[in-house]
């Protein structure tokens, strides 16, 4: 019989030498439980690429738009005017044509055909070749016919077709060649070439398809003292706060992208002398004022190793700013450190000795306060974030005596977690006292250290690491083990939303902008040069009531029924005129596309008649929707992302027109006429604003594509597009 | 492994390494569990439990004070949130028979399993007191703040958790072949 405590002293000790070896399924729960399927990925993915595909489509869709109204009040009886063109006459060998639509047979047609023949490939060839043209429309044959029987013996025959594969200027396809000079009647020898054009499509390379890396932001864990005021510091992209991804964000625009290190190689930092073309010296740890523990806010300081060779570096008409939480000390530097070096190995840059270059390895540089300007809202807004300052309390050694009010301070740590490079180093941001008491040992060590710092122990700060200081109120008493839970805020996450709300509802509504693209399907075309220059588009309205789900901080699902409606106005006169295409393959001639042939593709209109009038087209669509909102960055209480949807539309009401080739006459559209149904694609650009944690509104330009004609049988097949600004309120309300 | 380099790859999803992490704590931890819990199941839920927990707070380990005695304290909080939910510290739980506080002297147990298995033997709320405070070494007010209940009870449960287990010990018959001491 001892005593107790000698007894619970040798229970304690054995305490912490007990084990027991638990069942391998309790690592298998565990693991599924940290480890959960993929597949939630894979339906956002599908979202990303539905909404990337539909982007694509717009733009692809927005390079062969043609602006057309139709015809209007309706003269009972159009007149036919023709408006004839000389003939031109080909002289071509054999010749096929359709044998199909036999309507427009005896309809007068002048042609004017385009073509192209070179001298050397003309003359070469001696034998005419079988098929060696098509022609599409019916009307052409006869003229076309007497005109080859003419000319049969004399004239220089073309070569042989021989197929021809567009050549695709990456990342678009040709969509057609125009031959600019007009076709001289055969049988004569060309003496100069055709100058062949391509149309704007092949231009029109968007800037983000030229991107092949972007940045996309890290992550950030939610503190408990993010801020939403942001409006002090420029919107720069800080590549090292972010990690790559392989599609693009958002493209510089004008600077060669600065990326992360550590993640991947890049091509950028791989090659030697690459360019740099902008950065902006911020300041260098030397610059930090004395009064250091009165910072209430957060440097923007990127350590950046240069082992390369900047060919360039170029002055930038900005400053960077120095922020700290004071006014009186709020100074402003201008930047230093740049200058042109040809082939000189860069390797410090200081703010106030640019002429110390090269020295060291490493310097301090930020993003200029220029484009290319991209924020990731989600990484730095902790860090950024001017922090009501609080003056830290007298260091103190004592344990329950570091802070003398009730106001805790808030310590962030010192030292970057991983290297630094380009771009301000994200400061890994501690919850400065929690359920460990060593942490909070921990939290009065930086407390003292920094305390130390600030009465102008500046020299020993290392270069690789800043205090990061912030001071914020915190409802914490020393000496307690267990943290109180803190709410988080409401701006943790990019879009100003409180992350507890993720249900919400919408109203939206706005003006739409029509316009209407023509294909033609039929055998008639309407000449835009010859549209009378009163037409308009009409403007109508869209609204819609819909759900929207916040997955998470950066994507929400969308859900909305719709009533929108779409037209085409006002035509007062307008000709309509019999299309001959003529599709001609021409190989060896002209310019070529490496070894590729040139295809000449002519097309060309005969007036069969012509009317008057004013007409307006509407439709009115009711139409459910799905999509997807994405936060690409935000500022405090401003959000700004994309939005893709699709839709399916039925048409509710409507009045449309047709035009009646056989008559000449334009007249209504029956129900069997007009489409019944349709489906649409949308993208918007938004900018959203939280008035308060339940209630935002956004702004939105809108595109919308029909996909479908709104009239089934017409000489031409007309599709809508709409150009909207839609406004939207928002009620989150679970 | 480091443990910094362990926890690095945690954070990035490495399954080897999570389970490597599990696999290196999870015996001593199930021993702590097993003070706790009412049977070897229950200590092998609050292990998951907590386990779960440990890689989902992962983020939030400075590497500071030894990422053991981190997870030590996700384990007993664990614990003790599992405990609570499961039963209510009120008054009328402490009520003991009178004779269990007369004796406050006990024989040695011959090993740790065997005292333990006396502890155990203790009512819940007796064992919870007692584990947190005379091993784990929790002030009173800090276990009623724990457990949601006032300093007096909790003294009042420990006192008669104390005196029920050297009740209990001394009805134990002495073994002399470990752990005996003077």
């Amino acid at each position: 019989m001892e005593n107790v405590d000698e007894l619970l002293e040798q229970y304690r000790n054995e305490a912490a030498q007990f084990t027991l070896t638990p069942r391998p399924a309790v690592w298998e729960h565990i693991d599924a439980e940290i480890n959960p399927p993929r597949r939630k990925r894979r339906f956002l993915f599908i979202w990303w690429l539905l909404g990337c595909l539909a982007a694509y489509g717009f733009y692809a869709a927005g390079t062969r738009y043609i602006a057309h109204s139709t015809v209007a009040h309706i003269h009972s009886k159009p007149q036919l005017t023709a408006h004839h063109t000389p003939p031109h006459i080909i002289a071509i060998a054999p010749i096929q044509t359709n044998e199909t639509n036999k309507t427009h047979k005896k309809q007068k047609i002048a042609k004017r055909h385009t073509a192209t023949i070179s001298t050397a490939t003309t003359s070469k060839l001696a034998t005419p070749p079988a098929q060696t043209f098509v022609l599409r429309k019916q009307a052409m044959q006869p003229t076309i016919a007497s005109g080859l029987k003419a000319m049969a013996t004399n004239s220089p025959t073309l070569p042989a077709a021989a197929p021809v594969a567009l050549p695709k200027v990456w990342p678009h396809p040709i969509h057609r060649l125009v031959v600019l000079q007009p076709v001289v009647p055969v049988p004569v020898i060309i003496p100069h070439r055709p100058q062949v054009v391509t149309v704007p499509a092949i231009n029109a390379v968007p800037l983000s398809s030229l991107v092949t890396h972007a940045v996309k932001a890290m992550p950030a864990r939610p503190t408990q003292w993010s801020l939403p005021v942001r409006s002090t510091l420029p919107e720069i992209s800080y590549p090292a706060t972010a990690t790559l991804s392989p599609a693009p964000v958002q493209p510089l625009p004008y600077a060669t992208r600065m990326t992360l290190p550590g993640t991947a190689t890049l091509p950028l930092l791989a090659a030697p002398k690459q360019t740099l073309r902008a950065m902006a010296v911020l300041h260098t740890p030397k610059l930090l004022p004395i009064s250091y523990h009165q910072l209430g806010t957060a440097f923007m300081v990127a350590n950046i190793p240069n082992p390369y060779t900047y060919t360039s570096f170029t002055v930038l008409p900005a400053h960077a700013k120095l922020m700290v939480a004071h006014p009186q000390t709020v100074q402003t530097l201008p930047l230093a450190g740049v200058g042109k070096i040809m082939g000189t190995p860069v390797h410090s840059l200081a703010a106030t000795a640019p002429a110390r270059l090269p020295t060291p390895t490493t310097y301090w540089a930020s993003a200029p306060v220029l484009p290319p300007a991209i924020v990731y809202g989600n990484t730095t807004a902790a860090s950024m974030a001017p922090a009501p300052h609080i003056p830290l309390p007298i260091a103190h050694s004592g344990h329950q005596n570091v802070v003398a009010n009730q106001h805790h301070c808030i310590l962030q740590a010192a030292t970057p977690s991983v290297s630094p490079a380009f771009g301000p180093t994200v400061y890994p941001t501690f919850e400065t006292y929690n359920e460990e008491p060593d942490e909070n040992m921990l939290a009065k060590f930086e407390y003292v250290r920094a305390a130390q710092q600030s009465a102008g122990n500046l020299a020993s700060l290392q270069e690789s690491s800043l205090l990061l200081l912030a001071a914020t109120p915190h409802a914490h008493l020393p000496g307690m083990r267990k943290m109180p839970a803190t709410a988080q805020t409401s701006t943790d996450t990019p879009s100003g939303k409180p992350t507890t709300r993720r249900w919400a509802a919408e109203f939206t509504g706005g003006p739409s902008f029509n316009k209407h693209t023509i294909t033609e399907p039929g055998q008639y075309q309407f000449i835009r040069s010859y549209r009378d220059s009163t037409d308009t588009r009409i403007r109508t309205a869209q609204w819609a009531v819909g759900l929207r789900y916040a997955l998470n901080s950066r994507v929400s699902l969308l859900l909305n029924g719709s009533l929108v409606q779409t037209g085409e106005e006002i035509r007062s006169r307008q000709r309509v005129y019999s299309a001959d295409t003529v599709l001609i393959n021409i190989s060896s001639v002209g310019p070529t596309f490496g070894s590729q042939t040139v295809m000449i593709v002519g097309k060309n209109y005969d007036i069969n008649g012509d009317s008057t009038g004013r007409l307006r087209n509407t439709v009115t669509y009711a139409s459910v929707g799905v999509g997807m909102r994405y936060h690409l960055f935000s500022a405090g209480k401003l959000s700004m992302g994309m939005q893709p949807s699709v839709s399916l539309a039925w048409r509710a009401a409507g009045r449309m027109y047709t035009y009646d080739s056989t008559v000449h006459e334009w007249r209504a559209a029956t129900k069997n006429e007009m489409a019944p149904h349709n489906t649409t694609a949308s993208f918007g650009l938004y900018a959203e604003y939280r008035l308060s944690p339940s209630v935002s509104v956004s702004v939105m330009p809108h595109y919308t594509r029909y996909m479908g004609p709104a009239i089934r049988q017409s000489p031409v097949a007309i599709q809508y597009n709409q150009t909207s600004l839609l406004g939207t309120l928002t009620w989150w309300f679970r | 492994m480091d443990e910094v380099v362990l926890v690095k790859k945690c954070l990035e999803g490495h399954r080897p390494s999570q389970k490597q992490l599990y696999e290196h704590f999870a015996p001593q931890m199930l021993g702590v569990c097993y003070r706790y819990a009412q049977s070897y199941q229950e200590a092998e839920d609050f292990l998951q439990e907590a386990f779960i927990n440990v890689f989902r707070k992962l983020h939030q380990y400075r590497n500071e004070g030894g990422l053991g005695k981190w997870i030590y304290r996700i384990v007993v909080n664990t614990c003790i949130n599992g405990i609570r939910a499961r039963c209510r510290f009120s008054e009328n739980e402490t009520r003991l028979p009178p004779e269990a506080l007369e004796n406050d002297t006990a024989q040695h147990p011959a090993h740790y399993k065997e005292l333990i298995e006396i502890v155990r033997q203790l009512p819940e709320v007796y064992r919870t007191v007692f584990n947190l405070h005379a091993v784990e070494g929790y002030p009173h007010d800090e276990i009623a703040q724990l457990l949601d209940t006032n300093v007096n009870t909790i003294r009042s449960q420990y006192s008669r958790a104390r005196a029920m287990l050297m009740k209990k010990l001394s009805s134990e018959p002495q073994k002399d072949d470990h752990g005996k001491r003077g």
